[in-house]
């Protein structure tokens, strides 16, 4: 392959710098909601099956099968049948006190997304800005340079990426613009035909060009 | 409590020549010791209703669900607590609100019918229990009445759609009577209200729905049984328990309906005298029972909830007595309700009388006393009270179409002798 990539740390400070801030993002979301996840669910779970909850629940369960009982008389079903009727609304108040729990977790969990779904926003505008800014830039500028406005140079804020690219191109930009106005020069201020060849030769000699 | 000591005294005095049956009015000091107990029964409501939802617990031991059939009694007790100045005007309006409010947006249902037991916070359907008809009667009637005193307001329009919404032709589930729930899990129970007991509330109510009624021919549907005890021939419920006299009459003024011959209110009252006198029959079995000391109705217990009751029915007793039985049946016999809880007080106060009023039970014989508060308990004592001294639920409860409608429908005539004048 022509173009396969040989090493994939070309600019290690910048690519470090970006690794860091994504995990940071990540590590944010991920903790936040596993936090969420673990403490809303193990701590409600810890406070609706402590010892003096389970012991309310059993005399709750006792209590509405003894309802039932008095309302349906059905009180002479015998101890085994009501050891299962019990059990079974037990399990039953085990079962809505979890869906309770989870469903409890779940919207804790929507309104925790929110502010994570606005951090992860506001972290992908920020790294691709801080890319993305310099290119749209560098672009602008490229394009005003092509239009052969040699004064236009690159301005990038403080913590842009890419101040290396853009030192590059106001570097290129400076040596054109001095060359060629230095040609303008020689053009202005030299009447003889053969002293303006051999200052301008001298000029354009110092570029390397594709074209003889 | 010395104060309530020395009322106690003053009144035993006109209370020895009360009748059992067209009791004067109550006296001053009588009613002050009624209004005691009902307020501070009362305030059961205040610490056990959920601010957010309004949603009354069921009793108050720690974690229990909400009842819907104590949420019914809440709304009624708001109101009486608003008439006696307990809570303010705004206190109860709002409290009635939010609650209808929960009922009406947030209570899980089934066609209308609520689920026995609510998540406190949710209303979301708790412990696997069943869409309850009964107790959806008690919660809707509670709710009607409140409609009814809080006329023209937001109030009474949430308790006619929560009325309206409940689908009484679907629960008789194609049988002649009413089924007694139904379950996401099973369907219908199998069990139909099929007897005498509390489910006139619930027939009323169905035979007077403006949207889903039942025929009137269901009144005449379930059974009355009849049997003599002492010399008083009753139609008796299966338990024989005092609250299954109480709670539709809770609601419904029976004094002046007559069902072909049949007196409701008589008959409570025949049966509550009979309760007494079956407590009295065994005292020398239970300490517990006295002269004073009797109202056997469903309750805790030493061993849990019991379905307690006496002769005639199926009579389960084990001296386990609640206070809520006696003070309950005080429209049908106030000079024996008012001894009782002034025995009650009197003698056991220090262990049977909290913040909340009576606690729910207690068995002198087995030294057991109730360490809690139930709230339909609490309800009806609050409701009966207030009966007693002002008929003041049955004056807007029997002023509601449906249940001027059921008593036209099931042809129920004005009683021919006079009912018993037992309040002012």
């Amino acid at each position: 392959m022509k173009n396969r990539r040989k090493h994939f740390l070309i600019d290690r400070p910048l690519q470090f710098r970006y690794m860091a801030w994504i995990l940071l993002i990540l590590l944010t979301v991920t903790g936040a909601l596993f936090a969420s996840l673990y403490y809303g669910v193990w701590g409600q779970a810890v406070k609706e099956f402590s010892d003096e909850s389970v012991r309310n629940m059993l005399s709750l369960t006792s209590r509405l099968e003894d309802y039932d009982a008095a309302r349906y008389q059905t009180s002479q079903e015998g101890p085994r049948l009501a050891f299962v009727k019990d059990t079974e609304r037990f399990s039953e108040r085990e079962r809505e006190i979890i869906q309770t729990i989870l469903n409890r977790s779940h919207q804790r969990l929507l309104v925790l997304i929110l502010p994570l779904i606005v951090l992860i926003g506001w972290g992908t505008v920020f790294l691709s800005h801080k890319i993305a800014g310099p290119i749209y830039h560098v672009n602008r500028i490229l394009r005003q340079a092509a239009g052969k406005d040699l004064t236009a140079r690159v301005h990038l804020r403080k913590h842009d990426e890419a101040q290396n690219l853009a030192d590059s191109f106001n570097e290129l930009a400076g040596a054109l613009d001095r060359s060629v106005s230095r040609m303008k020069k020689i053009v202005r201020d030299t009447d003889q035909p053969a002293r303006l060849k051999e200052e301008l030769s001298k000029e354009l000699e110092q570029f390397k060009t594709t074209g003889h | 409590m010395i104060r309530l000591l020395i009322l106690l005294g003053c009144a035993s005095v006109l209370l020895s020549a009360s009748p059992v049956h067209g009791a004067p009015d109550p006296s001053f000091e009588d009613e002050q010791f009624l209004r005691r107990i009902q307020k501070d029964t009362f305030r059961y409501f205040i610490n056990f209703s959920d601010p957010d939802t309004g949603l009354t617990h069921d009793s108050s031991q720690r974690s229990s669900p909400c009842s819907i059939a104590a949420t019914g009694f809440s709304l009624v007790a708001w109101v009486i607590g608003q008439e006696q100045g307990w809570i303010s005007y705004r206190e109860a309006y709002d409290r009635v609100l939010l609650t209808l409010e929960t009922l009406d947006r947030k209570a899980q249902h089934r066609n209308g019918f609520f689920y026995h037991f609510l998540d406190p916070k949710t209303g979301r359907r708790a412990w696997g229990s069943e869409a309850s008809s009964i107790d959806t009667a008690l919660l809707v009637a509670g709710a009607l009445f409140a409609g009814e005193y809080y006329k023209g307001t937001p109030v009474e329009k949430l308790a006619k759609k929560i009325y309206r919404r409940v689908n009484w032709e679907w629960m008789r589930n194609g049988s002649d009577l009413v089924c007694m729930g139904w379950k996401p899990e099973s369907g219908f129970l199998p069990y139909y209200w099929d007897s005498y007991n509390e489910l006139m509330i619930l027939q009323a109510l169905a035979i007077g729905s403006p949207t889903f009624p039942v025929p009137a021919e269901a009144w005449n549907q379930w059974n009355r049984f009849e049997e003599e005890y002492n010399g008083k021939q009753i139609i008796y419920s299966h338990s024989g328990s005092l609250f299954t006299y109480q709670y539709a009459q809770a609601f419904i003024d029976f004094r002046e309906l007559n069902d072909a011959g049949v007196n409701y209110f008589e008959n409570s009252r025949l049966a509550t005298i009979a309760n007494r006198e079956f407590c009295i029959e065994h005292a020398e079995k239970f300490r517990t029972y006295s002269q004073s000391s009797w109202g056997l109705t469903a309750s805790l217990g030493p061993f849990g909830y019991k379905a307690y009751g006496a002769l005639p029915g199926q009579a389960l007793h084990d001296g386990t007595l609640a206070p809520s039985g006696s003070a309950a049946s005080i429209v049908f016999t106030p000079s024996e309700s008012i001894a009782a809880l002034k025995f009650f007080y009197s003698a056991y106060a220090e262990k049977l009388y909290g913040e909340y009023g009576f606690k729910d039970a207690f068995n002198v014989d087995r030294d057991w006393w109730a360490p809690e508060y139930l709230g339909i308990d609490q309800g009806i004592t609050v409701m009966m009270i207030e009966n007693y001294l002002t008929e003041g639920v049955w004056r807007h409860f029997m002023n509601l179409a449906p249940i001027q409608k059921w008593a036209e429908l099931c042809k129920l005539q004005e009683r021919k002798e006079p009912a018993p004048a037992f309040a002012g």
